[in-house]
């Protein structure tokens, strides 16, 4: 009977699992690019940008408001608005929330990378038209 | 099947016993599908089993030919299909089997692979035809999760199906010759 286990085999088998094992890796390293939370910053239900968490930065929002990126938190730093419950409110981090400013009609969202800018915005929808106008008075 | 008999009978072999062969092993294959139930055999994913009945495809590559593999595959998947199955699960099982049998008869042909090589390789293939078809049914994403866990599994239930093959096509070699 001839050899059961061959080097060919070996090297076969070890390509086989290599193989796997590389997109294993691979998907494991592409999904957690898609999966980590990012801020994105929409004004007047329009997508201004999708900003990195990682990276400290602050960022102009139009005229008005100042928003602020730091050790993985934002929060609005600055606003003109009377209220100011956008100043005041926690500042949003990994685990998702949102800072709304009505009066500016600002959202700062925190989204995963699969949602795109057109279904991220169904937050600002609520706020759209007359609730938005009344509110803000 | 009337060009197999004929083959059959240029090598003095009587077609007669060559459909009877055929039959046999058509038919154990069906029967280690049903057995391999009882068989726990579980890694917590689904969709992974031993695949027993490609023991018999695999010692019939072997002992007899490719087509005469490929015949008993095919007889065994679509009756399989049509007793306990539906279109879908018939499509499944016969990419599977057929990608399998034409990487294992691809590479036994190359002569460079001896048989665990070649189980781990056909079981790896299966599971990838299995996942093609999957995709192409329903097109996701985290379905090309599965590939690389589906493969491993294949590679190992191939190896365990390429050892057990290896074992019985020694044991059985004696009965075979005497039956000529």
């Amino acid at each position: 009977m001839e050899k059961l286990l061959r080097k060919s085999d070996i090297v076969l088998i070890l390509s086989i699992l290599a193989l796997a094992v590389g997109m294993l890796i691979a998907f494991t390293h592409a999904s957690r690019e898609i999966r980590t939370p990012r801020l994105q910053i929409i004004v007047n239900n329009e997508l201004m940008g999708t900003y990195s968490l990682e990276e400290d930065q602050t960022i102009r929002v139009g005229e008005s408001n100042i928003c602020e990126i730091k050790g993985g938190q934002a929060w609005m730093s600055q606003a003109d608005c009377p209220d100011q419950i956008c100043v005041r409110s926690r500042p949003i981090g990994a685990g998702g929330g949102s800072i709304v400013c009505l009066p500016n009609r600002i959202v700062m969202k925190i989204v995963e990378a699969g949602e795109t800018a057109g279904e991220s915005t169904d937050i600002t929808e609520l706020f759209e038209g007359e609730v938005l106008d009344s509110i803000a008075g | 099947m009337r060009d197999l008999g004929a083959e059959r009978k240029r090598q003095g072999k009587s077609p007669g016993r060559s459909v009877a062969v055929l039959g046999v092993m058509a038919t154990l294959a069906i029967l280690f599908g049903y057995v391999e139930v009882l068989i726990p055999f579980n890694f917590g994913i689904p969709g992974i089993k031993l695949g027993l009945s490609n023991l018999v495809v695999l010692y019939a590559l072997y002992r007899l030919s490719y087509r005469e593999a490929l015949a008993i595959s095919l007889v065994r998947v679509v009756l399989i299909g049509f007793l306990f199955g539906n279109m879908f699960s018939l499509a499944y099982a016969a990419t599977g089997a057929i990608l399998s049998l034409s990487v294992m008869a691809g590479l036994k042909k190359t002569g460079v692979f001896g048989i665990l090589g070649i189980s781990s390789a056909g079981g790896t293939a299966h599971n990838i035809g299995q996942i093609l078809v999957a995709y192409l049914v329903t097109p996701s994403l985290p379905l090309l999760w599965y590939l690389p866990i589906l493969m491993i599994a294949g590679l190992i239930t191939g190896l365990i199906i390429g050892g057990l093959t290896a074992v019985l096509l020694g044991r059985t070699e004696a009965v075979f010759r005497k039956l000529g």
